[in-house]
């Protein structure tokens, strides 16, 4: 016998017992293997202690716990489903809005047809297209101009992301010092 | 119908007195379990607890012919692997580390007032820390449940044969751990086989 059968045969012992032959096959090798007698008894020291080890108990008022944090958790789900509802009668109040709103529109595209009409309306478009044109351009201009006159003055940022560093550090501080800021545990204690 | 498929029809009727009873039955057990699996009284509550939760949400989708302790077992087992795996990935851990019992670590005598029994916990407790989160779970079911290879397999989703080799292996691992102890200047050579 080998010392992977040796070992095998030891670990399933533990599970269902060997044969005979088997059993003194295994006492033969373990009798001139000082590592697999060793294994041997390493295996049977860890069987004994971990089948003696008890199940332990839970503990008191654990049952309890257990239905406060359910109810808890159903509380928490119940704002979710109020606001799927809702969502849901928003949507069908929109619907209910817009229903007649496309009637009267469908009625206005007859209207539309005429060419005054249709001109007119591409016009206007055209127009409010080249305000919002004109309002982009003037802010894009501002805006590089912003940019040019704060890459000379590197202090500025600098100060300016400074102080948000240190607002953002004192919002972790107060938030770390206030107790009913701090995140709250999931576990119910005891 | 049995009992326990009584209970459960009203609890997915929403009857929590049911659910509670429920709670009962197994609470010793599945906190068992987490506490092995997981080393500490605290974790496991919240972990026990979480498994409950869990199996309550999840009712809908178990199918009363199998047994129910199976179904719960298989939360708890997957939910622990899977809280051991993000232990391991937390940088910043808030898990006190065990203390090292005296009996597996060096020759340090441990805390005076510790009952031989709670010296125990801690020596098994310290053996199962040493194994990979799935060959722990496997470990445990075999030892305080008393489950077959085949029971195991159906708890965890292994196959059989993945089952008897883990179990072989883990076992070896944990004898390699305690035969460090006793004898310190021999080399390991247990996990070979």
């Amino acid at each position: 016998m080998n010392c992977k059968t040796s070992r095998n045969w030891i670990s399933r012992s533990l599970d269902a017992p060997l044969s005979g032959a088997q059993r003194q096959a295994l006492e033969a090798h373990v009798a001139t293997c000082s590592q697999c007698a060793r294994v041997w008894s390493a295996l049977r020291q860890v069987d004994q202690l971990l089948t003696a080890e008890p199940m332990l108990a839970a503990p008191p008022g654990f049952a309890d716990r257990v239905l406060v944090r359910l109810e808890s958790e159903q509380k928490r789900a119940r704002p979710r489903q109020r606001n799927v509802f809702m969502a849901v009668a928003g949507t069908a109040l929109l619907a209910a809005t817009l229903l007649p709103m496309l009637a009267i529109v469908s009625t206005v595209t007859l209207v539309t047809r005429e060419p005054a009409v249709l001109s007119g309306l591409v016009q206007a478009a055209l127009t409010l297209f080249l305000f919002a044109w004109e309002i982009g351009a003037g802010l894009w201009t501002a805006g590089s101009a912003a940019f040019v006159w704060l890459l000379s003055q590197p202090l500025l940022p600098g100060a300016l992301l400074m102080s948000c560093g240190l607002s953002l550090l004192w919002i972790q501080m107060i938030r770390k010092l206030t107790p009913g800021l701090q995140p709250r545990s999931k576990v119910v204690s005891r | 119908m049995s009992e326990e498929n009584v209970l459960i029809k009203r609890v997915r009727s929403g009857d929590t007195s049911a659910f509670a009873a429920l709670v009962e039955t197994y609470q010793t057990p599945i906190y068992n379990l987490a506490y092995r699996m997981l080393g500490n009284a605290v974790e496991a509550e919240d972990a026990a607890q979480e498994v409950f939760l869990r199996a309550y949400s999840r009712l809908s989708s178990y199918d009363s012919k199998r047994p129910f302790k199976t179904w719960l077992f298989s939360i708890a087992s997957h939910y622990c692997i899977d809280r051991l795996r993000k232990r391991r990935l937390t940088w910043l851990s808030l898990d006190e580390p065990l203390p090292s019992h005296p009996a597996l670590s060096d020759s340090r005598p441990g805390p005076e007032e510790a009952t031989v029994q709670n010296e125990q916990r801690a020596a098994v407790q310290q053996l199962l820390a040493s194994l990979k989160p799935k060959d722990r779970t496997m470990v445990v079911l075999r030892y305080w449940y008393d489950y077959s290879y085949e029971e195991i397999a159906e708890t965890t989703g292994a196959t059989v044969s993945a089952v008897k080799s883990r179990l072989h292996r883990a076992r070896l691992s944990l004898a390699e751990t305690m035969a460090k102890v006793t004898t310190a200047t021999q080399p390991a050579v247990l996990a070979e086989g």
